[in-house]
């Protein structure tokens, strides 16, 4: 009984801070703003994303 | 760190990486993380396009290879930067930002939009930009009315700065 509540708490956290984390953006290629219609264009182009670090 | 999505039909991701090492000393050592020169690669293609660039700019900086302290790294995690960062330019145009900030609904929204990033490059570059083509391009964007208005007069803005 006292594992099944652990372990039923253990997940209700993990439901818990699921749904609370912000999911991240991931640089994928993909353009999600569409509201604009060049925005809504540009947002089938398949892209390929390149990642730079510039002090 | 900057992420760069790009239509290969039309931009080379070598072309980037040219512009990537032109833009700072690569013997220059990275002193923090946060500010560090780096090609993060995504693929296979894309760290050998920049082990053969780094090569290439070591030669055109006068620099043995050995000396480059640029890295490169296959790509993390990649995290937005706060709304303030963003669109960097634009903050100096309040009028247009703000019209921009009340169209997108999110931050990440308005980061990621096309409309936003060409406008970011044409007003953050001045009279570097060919402003004709700039005024061609505006109904192509599909702005609201207000948004068109107001960088009509910030394209005036920058013609009478320019004089």
């Amino acid at each position: 009984m006292k594992i099944r509540l652990i372990i039923l708490g253990a997940v209700a956290s993990w439901a818990v801070m699921a749904g609370l984390a912000e999911p991240l953006p991931k640089a994928d290629g993909k353009v999600s703003a569409t509201i604009l219609p060049l925005d809504a264009k540009t947002a089938k182009v398949k892209y390929e994303t390149a990642t730079f670090g510039l002090g | 760190m900057i992420s760069i999505d790009f239509d290969p039909k039309v931009l080379k991701y070598e072309d980037l990486l040219e512009i990537f090492w032109s833009a700072h000393r690569c013997d220059q050592i990275n002193t923090s993380r946060q500010y560090m020169n780096a090609v993060f690669f995504h693929d296979e293609a894309q760290k050998k396009a920049a082990e053969k660039s780094k090569a290439a700019a070591a030669a055109k900086q006068g620099v043995g290879v050995e000396e480059v302290q640029t890295t490169i790294a296959p790509v993390g995690k990649f995290t937005y930067a706060e709304g303030y960062h963003q669109k960097y330019y634009l903050t100096r145009f309040g009028d247009i930002r703000d019209i921009l900030t009340r169209t997108y609904k999110t931050e990440k929204e308005l980061a990621d939009s096309t409309v936003a990033t060409r406008l970011n490059a044409y007003l953050g570059s001045g009279m570097k930009r060919d402003w004709a083509v700039f005024i061609k391009e505006l109904p192509d964007y599909g702005m609201p009315e207000e948004l068109e208005k107001a960088l009509s007069k910030a394209a005036v803005r920058m013609l009478d700065e320019a004089k």
